[in-house]
Order: C-alpha cells, then structure tokens, then sequence
C-alpha cells in the first residue's frame, strides 16, 4: 500500500469526508464488480455503498495486517450475503447430509478451451446456494473456514456445497462444449 | 489440454476494468455523499457537543479553582477559621469529658448493687444525652453562640457531676453500713 493511500486512511479515520469520497472513487469498480456477482445491479449498487458507510465508521477495525482492498471486499461480500439472507436464501444444507466423500476431492481441472465467460455463464445456472459458495471460493479466492464464517454456515456443509456445486458446473459445461462442437 | 480453472480467477480483483463489467449509474457518487452525509451528522453534532462540555468543564473547573484559591488566602486571618478552630477545640472537650463520664459510669455500675438505681441513672443520662444531641446541632447552625458552647459545657459537667456525686453517696453508705 502507498504512502498516500495510508495518509488517505488516517484521514479517514478522523472523519474526513473529502478523504471518504477519495477512497469510494479508488475502490467503487472494483466493490461494484465484486458486489454485483451475488447481487442484481441494482442491489449491488445499494450493498456496495452501505458496506463503503459501514467500513467509515469501523475503520478503527481495520489493521494493516490485511491490504484495504481485502478489508473492504470482505465487508462488501458480507453485506451482499446479508440481504441474499435477507430473502430468505438458506445456505443449510437440509436434503443431503452425508454424500460419500469422492476421490475427485478438488479437480478443478477443466478443459482449456472452456473460456473464463463460458464459466461464469455456468455459475450462473447453478442453484443459489452452490452458487454462492462457488463464487467465494473459486472467483473471489476465500477457502473453507473464511466461507463458514461469511455465510454462517458449518466448514462440512461448505465443501459439500462446493463439491455439488463443482460437480454441476463440470456437467454443464460439458454438455456446452458438447453443444458448441456438434 | 486441461486448465485448472482457479488460476483463471486468480487476479480477478486486481483484473483492469474489462467491458463486461458492469458500469455503476452516473448518479452513484451524488448518492453515495447523500448517505455519508446522512450517516455523519450525529458525529459531528457529537463532536461539538464534547467541545462544548470541555469548555464549560474548563470554566467551572477555573471558577472552583479561584474561589477555593480565594478562600484559602483568605484562611488566615478570616474569623471562620477562628471559629472551625473553636470547633474543633470543642471537640476535643467534648472527647475528653465524654471519656471520663464513660469511666465514672462503669466505675458507678461497678459499685452499684441496685438495678433500680442503675436504671434511674440511666434515664437521666440519657435525657442529658438527648438534650446534649440538640444543644450540639444549634452549635452546628451557630458556632459564634458563646451561649450555647457554655450550655454544651454545662451539660457535659452535669453529668460527670451527676456520677461523681450518686457514687459519694454511695461511698457514704458504705462506710456507714460498714462501720455499724
């Protein structure tokens, strides 16, 4: 982090707005993009920008052990899980509780002519709940134990989310690329 | 060829702004200075409020400061002090004498084999005691009264007196019911 952007912080902390607004510009894209990937555009817009006014006002929180994008991110994903929790969206896992554990543990090999498009395209399709834990694991890089504490849910119930989610996602760009070629 | 996906996804938040990305609406930086000014006001509302109780903290501070100052510049040759001194000294009469009429009195149920006796004594003791609490609280209300000092005084003698006497009396007794 550059020298400017930490004086921009502290003076934040001491409740500059001009600082504030300096930091939303830096930091608005990128909290946006990662906002409307959980979100619809609208709702994301709402999310980011609460989660700018609630890192304001915790900023005391914040150490320099994490960079401030990080920090920031992390709020942002909590806010947009919020309302996601808000409508009700269960990330318990209540059918399947025990699939057995498979050999293919974490292949996230693909083939390579899948485009990193094709594959956010198929995110997409997949249900809420996989979904969600998909995307914080594989776009936005938390592991296990971060995805439990975000989305309040076991670590077991993360990686069987992510597994069935995996699974499904290596099934839908298969028919895909099926598709694509014949 | 296969391709771990996660590497795609690796630098995603450090990725430069591409086209697909969503473009935020033109009104969301006016927006987003609605709310923080929205979200701020009781903060700095706050923050003059703790300056204003600063400031006036300072002043009763300074003001409690010079009249204490005041008073005690004032100690030496102010009649109040003369009189607290009084006090004071009344005080230390009143230990003494509440001493010794403690010690008459233990002296006075020792040598009394008559409950009745005792108890009498008791009474106008007590009596003395309750008139002595009133005396003391007109002292407190006027410490200038050399009446009522003297009437604290008296009272206190009244009772060492009261002791010594009923035990001479008895004394008396004693030694005629002894020589008999």
């Amino acid at each position: 982090m550059s020298k400017d952007h930490n004086i921009l912080i502290k003076r934040c902390k001491a409740g500059n707005e001009k600082a504030m607004l300096q930091i939303y510009d830096l930091y608005c894209d990128a909290m946006y993009h990662v906002a409307c990937r959980y979100l619809n555009e609208e709702d994301a817009k709402d999310s980011m920008q609460e989660s700018f006014i609630k890192a304001f006002s915790k900023l005391d929180s914040f150490s320099p052990d994490f960079t401030f994008g990080s920090w920031l991110k992390r709020i942002v994903i909590n806010q947009c899980i919020d309302h996601l929790k808000k409508k009700r969206l269960e990330f318990m896992e209540t059918d399947v509780i025990n699939l057995p554990m498979e050999e293919d543990a974490n292949d996230w090999m693909f083939s390579s002519e899948i485009s990193k498009q094709d594959i956010l395209d198929a995110i997409e399709k997949l249900p809420t709940k996989h979904q969600t834990v998909v995307k914080l694991y594989l776009i936005d890089g938390y592991d296990h134990e971060e995805i439990s504490s975000i989305l309040d849910i076991p670590i077991k119930t993360s990686r069987t989310h992510l597994r069935r989610g995996r699974l499904q996602l290596r099934d839908l760009l298969k028919t895909q690329y099926n598709e694509a070629r014949y | 060829m296969k391709q771990d996906i996660r590497n795609l996804f690796r630098d995603e938040d450090t990725d430069p702004v591409d086209a697909s990305r969503k473009q935020l609406p033109d009104s969301h930086r006016q927006d987003f200075y609605e709310q923080l000014k929205a979200s701020r006001p009781p903060r700095t509302s706050k923050l003059n409020r703790n300056y204003l109780i600063k400031v006036a903290a300072i002043i009763t501070m300074f003001l409690a400061l010079t009249i204490s100052l005041f008073q005690m510049v004032d100690h030496t040759s102010n009649p109040v002090v003369e009189a607290s001194s009084m006090e004071t000294q009344i005080n230390l009469i009143e230990q003494q004498y509440l001493a010794s009429i403690d010690q008459e009195w233990q002296r006075f149920i020792t040598v009394a084999n008559d409950e009745k006796l005792v108890e009498r004594y008791k009474e106008k003791l007590d009596d003395l005691d309750a008139d002595y609490k009133e005396i003391s609280q007109q002292f407190k209300a006027d410490t200038d009264n050399i009446l009522v000092i003297e009437s604290l005084v008296e009272n206190l003698q009244t009772r060492l007196q009261l002791l010594k006497d009923i035990q001479e009396h008895i004394n008396v007794l004693n030694q005629k019911t002894g020589t008999v």
